[in-house]
């Protein structure tokens, strides 16, 4: 019974003291700010100190105190104490913005300090459409045309989501390495074997891949400093091919002289007819909000593929495509459209920058 | 700095990396199918001197709708394709007319003219063309030629050294009305000689060895004017019912059908049925295929190599054997420039159906393994033609279910398909 009183009068006490302490030392951020306008200067570090060392400022007040514990020790010509309170300060504020407003040695003294983030870490999120492009103009088929890529079509929308490292090279350059899965699928359709006014049979193959992906950008940021900042990057992904699945169903378009009953397989024997590694160059453009300690970025990302999807000397290797479902598998590179959503948490470590 | 350009390098090295890895075969090949709905069949494919094909191919057409029930009719049918097998424009049906059935055995480019032998009902037939399938000649229609207490069946047709027209094959003489032949001693070889601008019937020869001959003309690729190379299975011979059945080679002048020399190897194990044959551009050698009974299960394919240069007796090299383990019949064999051998056929296969069988014998005696084409359904292979690139074109029939259709594949030059 008597630990609970003491613990309850511990957390009143707790509770009345902080709101108490907090005033005082606003009070005396307050003053130290009159005095320093005033060129007082002797008194400010006893007016602060007590409370930064007691934790007693709201996070606001106390980047406000190391900034004018910063300008005094610059007046006071003492350069170490002022890089030491810069650094307290920037820790404190790493996103703080130089001001129109603000002394010439403080915003001198800022300068020599990097004060962008050193990373980082997030997570993307986000869909996707496949537009296959063929290759030697599609003239792949067991049925007559002369070109294929009108069959084509992205197979609705794919997903990608992974987590992301971002590496600053300086206020407007960022090096992005993600890991990422991602999917990609696509849609073939056809009705072949004219008929006069109509066509034999038709044909539809859906093929879902699962890939492990590393995309790596080179983002330019136009606005660092605003809230809201469009950004422009290129890149490169190599992926790995995980998985995949093919559909395929085949109709009968005319059965006035059979009967045939329509096929249909899934199959992911054609894994075995992929380049299982590939790898995409892609441009990507993007608006960046920044929120405190991160950003919550949007964007689109083209990526043109670099290697033909089908592995060679594979597409006649596998008959039962070609003389029942009447498909043979087209060069062609997988280039796709993403858009995503991504949340990053940057990480800050304010150092006085090499010269 | 240092991160930074190893990320850069890595950046680099996958992009340059990425593009060299391209690798597109520039070589053409490629499998083809060709028809719809109504069963067509391959017949033979010829090179057309514009670079098209010309595929022929027997094929049911719609005739009519009684009480709800389709009358088909029989008609040839061809199909143009170019180098890629694409198909130029639509096919050509033939000959015209709703009443008029035929069943094609063979075609032969001559001159601006195509002429089909074939069938229709009980008698052998005739078809001319222009080279794009139009029955364009008023003088030469469609013709049929019959034999009295005799189905006469068709199987090719030739040009004499005297211009005249020839189709070969066999005369039935059972009682059977059925095309397909009927029993054994009552096929007998047999041609008929038609004049080449009207069609109209001078003579009909029967041929072959004698009396007792079981068998059927088919000329052999590439014979050309000068001779007509035929072949047929002899299972009895003029001394009796006890002879064994083996292979027959004649080489008869096209004109009176005059037997120079036949070939019999009764060293071959069991029967053997000449197939199909392919007279080398040097017109020296011939190259014939054959069937014989591998074992007793399985079926597999003789190669003759035959010295036709003398006027009478035909020398014969050592028959090859190609063994698999399953059984082929041959259909066709060719020879490219370099002296590799191609033989074409169907493989049954128990587990997917029959299939088209190709394998080359190298000029050097090496056996590349043989490559099979088909789905589960059952392929018929029906022959072989050198491509205008050095590459083989392997000419088939691919049924799937209720459903026949042409099937044309191209192999490379080094017979691979890649």
């Amino acid at each position: 019974m008597n630990y609970r009183f003491l613990l309850l009068f511990s957390l009143c006490l707790l509770v009345g003291f902080l709101p108490a302490q907090t005033n005082q030392c606003e009070s005396n951020l307050v003053e130290a700010q009159r005095l320093y306008r005033e060129g007082n200067l002797e008194q400010i570090d006893e007016l602060l100190l007590g409370c930064l060392s007691d934790d007693g400022f709201t996070k606001s007040n106390k980047a406000d105190a190391y900034k004018l514990l910063c300008l005094v020790s610059i007046y006071e010509d003492d350069r170490e104490k002022a890089v030491e309170y810069m650094k307290s300060f920037l820790y404190t504020d790493p996103e703080y913005n130089l001001s129109s407003t603000d002394e010439p040695e403080f915003v001198n003294l800022y300068e020599e300090f990097r004060t962008e983030p050193i990373f980082s870490l997030g997570i993307i999120a986000g869909g996707n459409w496949t537009f296959p492009s063929l290759l030697l103009n599609g003239k792949n088929g067991v049925h007559t045309f002369d070109e294929n890529s009108n069959n084509y079509s992205p197979g609705g929308v794919a997903f990608q989501f992974g987590v992301k490292f971002s590496k600053h090279l300086n206020k407007h350059l960022m090096l992005d390495v993600d890991f990422m899965y991602q999917q990609l699928k696509y849609l073939y359709n056809e009705q072949f074997f004219s008929e006069g006014a109509s066509n034999f049979t038709d044909l539809t193959v859906e093929e879902t891949q699962n890939w492990i992906s590393m995309p790596i950008r080179l983002a330019y940021d136009l606005n660092h400093e605003k809230t809201t900042s469009p950004y422009f990057a290129v890149g490169v992904t190599p992926g790995f091919l995980t998985s995949m699945e093919t559909s395929l169903t085949r109709d009968y378009l005319n059965t006035s002289y059979n009967e045939n009953a329509d096929i249909e397989a899934n199959t992911d024997d054609l894994l075995a007819h992929r380049n299982r590694f590939n790898t995409w160059g892609f441009l990507e453009s993007g608006i960046n909000v920044r929120i405190p300690h991160g950003s919550i970025c949007v964007s689109a990302r083209y990526s043109m593929a670099l290697l033909n999807q089908l592995k060679a000397n594979t597409k006649y290797n596998d008959h039962q495509f070609m003389y029942e479902f009447y498909y043979i598998e087209d060069d062609m590179r997988l280039n796709n459209l993403q858009v995503f959503v991504s949340y990053v948490y940057k990480i800050y470590k304010p150092i006085i920058k090499k010269k | 700095m240092m991160i930074k350009r190893v990320v850069l390098g890595v950046f680099c090295l996958i992009t340059i990396l990425s593009c060299q890895k391209n690798d597109f075969s520039k070589e053409e090949v490629f499998i083809k199918l060709y028809g719809n709905s109504l069963n067509q069949e391959a017949v033979k494919i010829i090179a057309l001197d514009d670079e098209r094909y010309a595929i022929l191919a027997s094929s049911e057409t719609k005739k009519a709708e009684v009480d709800g029930e389709l009358v088909l009719l029989n008609k040839g049918v061809l199909y143009f394709v170019d180098e890629s097998g694409n198909q130029l424009g639509n096919e050509v049906y033939f000959p015209s007319g709703d009443s008029n059935s035929f069943t094609p055995t063979d075609v032969l480019k001559h001159g601006d003219n195509l002429y089909f032998s074939g069938f229709s009902e009980k008698s052998m037939a005739i078809v001319k063309t222009d080279l794009n399938g139009i029955e364009s000649d008023s003088k030469f229609k469609f013709k049929t030629y019959e034999k009295e207490n005799a189905v006469t069946v068709a199987n090719t047709v030739f040009i004499s050294e005297s211009n005249e027209l020839i189709i070969s094959g066999y005369l039935d003489t059972t009682e059977s009305t059925s095309q397909s032949g009927g029993d054994l001693g009552t096929r007998t070889p047999y041609s008929v000689l038609l004049d080449i601008t009207t069609g109209d019937f001078l003579k009909g020869n029967t041929g072959g060895s004698g009396a007792g001959l079981y068998g059927e003309y088919k000329s052999v690729e590439g014979s050309g004017t000068i001779y007509a190379y035929l072949m047929g299975s002899e299972y009895s011979l003029t001394d009796g019912a006890s002879s064994s059945p083996d292979v027959l080679i004649e080489k008869v002048d096209p004109l009176d059908l005059n037997l120079y020399d036949t070939y019999a190897n009764n060293s071959i194990v069991s029967d053997v049925v000449g197939k199909g044959g392919y007279l080398l551009p040097s017109k020296i050698e011939m190259l014939m295929v054959g069937e014989y009974a591998y074992t007793d299960k399985l079926k597999n394919i003789v190669l003759l190599t035959l010295d036709v240069s003398g006027d009478g007796l035909i020398d014969k090299k050592d028959p090859i054997y190609l063994s698999d383990e399953y059984s082929v019949s041959p259909e066709g064999v060719t020879s490219d420039s370099e002296g590799n051998i191609v033989v074409v056929g169907t493989a049954e296969d128990d587990e997917n159906g029959d299939q088209i069988y190709f394998r080359m014998l190298r000029a050097n005696g090496e056996m590349e393994d043989a490559l099979l084409f088909g789905g589960l359904g059952d392929e018929q292979a029906v022959g072989v033609l050198n491509a205008n690139d050095g590459g083989f074109l392997l000419l088939g029939t691919s049924g799937f279910e209720d459903n026949k259709m042409i099937n044309l594949v191209k192999v490379s030059k080094d017979g691979k398909i890649k």
